[in-house]
């Protein structure tokens, strides 16, 4: 009896910490490994999800440097609680935080339009945080699979919907197109050799720049990487 | 199993972090089983692991564990410096921070400090609760 209740207590113990494992640390959605499991049986079947969300906190960098990380952490917070209440519980979805202010959300099209719906209420997320109050909004972008692409392209895809979107204002749901993939903005990145400056700037997709020529710092050349 | 740590002279006592744990006189219990194949061993097992797996939990686990006894969620724990920590936590549809930062004084070991924290912010998770006339349980 003894060894059958300390197995039963390891099973939930084991149980226990599977769950942990895929669980967000600080929202109630799932983390990024579970993310990498359920791509794989996305779109899979008719009844499994075949829209990849993408959603973004704006102006996270100014909650930050306001509040500190601690309110920065309770927006994230708040943003998750009403991604469960609206798109889990209501639309069925998965939800996860891979990481930082960004959330991806496995949606099944017959909720699209509950979903977009719903995503006007993420305009403005109230946070009462130490006796303050702010304000954090959310922005979203989404991507349908034709069933032959792979569950990345759908999601960069979403991503630069949710680039778009943002440019729109807090709240804004945005489907992605061909035309919207051409005036996104992508960021690129290069670390001088000499001087060590980070250089970072974001240009249009459509100038097809695949990587920075100079340091805006100090002016090395960049040696261009393999064609 | 709680047990009393001693802080250096004139340090203001504060409850530590819960020692012993369930896990370890599981493990102790069947391991005592595997080698005995009998309840004797196993129970010996278990109060062997129970001793063996004394230490008590991280600080910020050990908060974790108590607030959400008391249907505080912690949200993140942040550690200031050696001597000090905030919790970041959800209530009522709020969001709270405590601070708290333990004496500076060098006699103070790590693991005291981290007792001293936990007993710390217990005691303010406390008051806090207190003034909507609510006490984290015992």
């Amino acid at each position: 009896m003894i060894l059958k209740d300390a197995l039963d207590a390891l099973r939930i113990a084991f149980a226990n910490f599977e769950q942990a494992a895929r669980s967000d640390d600080k929202t109630p959605l799932q983390n990024a490994l579970a993310l990498s499991e359920a791509k794989e049986t996305f779109a899979a079947t008719e009844d499994k999800p075949n829209i990849v969300v993408f959603a973004d906190a704006d102006r996270f960098k100014a909650i930050n440097t306001a509040h500190g990380q601690p309110g920065g952490d309770a927006a994230i917070n708040q943003i998750g609680i009403l991604i469960q209440e609206f798109f889990v519980k209501d639309c069925q979805a998965q939800a996860f935080r891979p990481s930082g202010d960004e959330f991806v959300i496995l949606l099944h099209s017959k909720f699209l339009d509950t979903f977009k719906a719903a995503t006007k209420s993420f305009a403005a997320c109230q946070v009462q945080f130490d006796e303050k109050s702010f304000s954090v909004g959310v922005s979203f972008g989404y991507a349908v699979s034709d069933g032959n692409l792979e569950f990345e392209k759908v999601m960069s895809r979403a991503e630069a919907a949710c680039k778009k979107a943002k440019m729109e204002g807090s709240g804004t749901c945005l489907e992605w197109t061909e035309e919207i993939e051409q005036t996104v903005f992508k960021g690129l990145r290069e670390t001088c050799p000499d001087c060590g400056t980070i250089n970072d700037c974001d240009v249009p997709q459509e100038m097809n720049l695949r990587e920075l020529n100079s340091c805006a710092a100090c002016g090395t050349k960049f040696k261009p990487a393999n064609p | 199993m709680n047990e009393t740590p001693q802080y250096p002279n004139g340090i203001k006592y504060r409850t530590p972090r819960p020692r012993g744990t369930v896990a370890g006189a599981i493990l102790g219990g069947l391991f005592g089983y595997a080698i005995g194949e009998n309840t004797e061993s196993a129970i010996g097992g278990g109060l062997l692991g129970a001793v063996l797996m004394h230490p008590p939990l991280s600080l910020h686990q050990a908060l974790r564990q108590k607030f959400a006894e008391n249907s505080l969620d912690v949200i993140n724990f942040y550690r200031l410096g050696r001597f000090g920590a905030k919790v970041l936590f959800r209530y009522q549809n709020a969001y709270w921070t405590l601070e708290s930062h333990a004496p500076q004084n060098p006699l103070m070991t790590t693991e005291q400090i981290e007792d001293w924290l936990y007993g710390d912010l217990i005691e303010k998770a406390e008051n806090f609760l207190a003034q909507d006339s609510m006490r984290l349980r015992p």
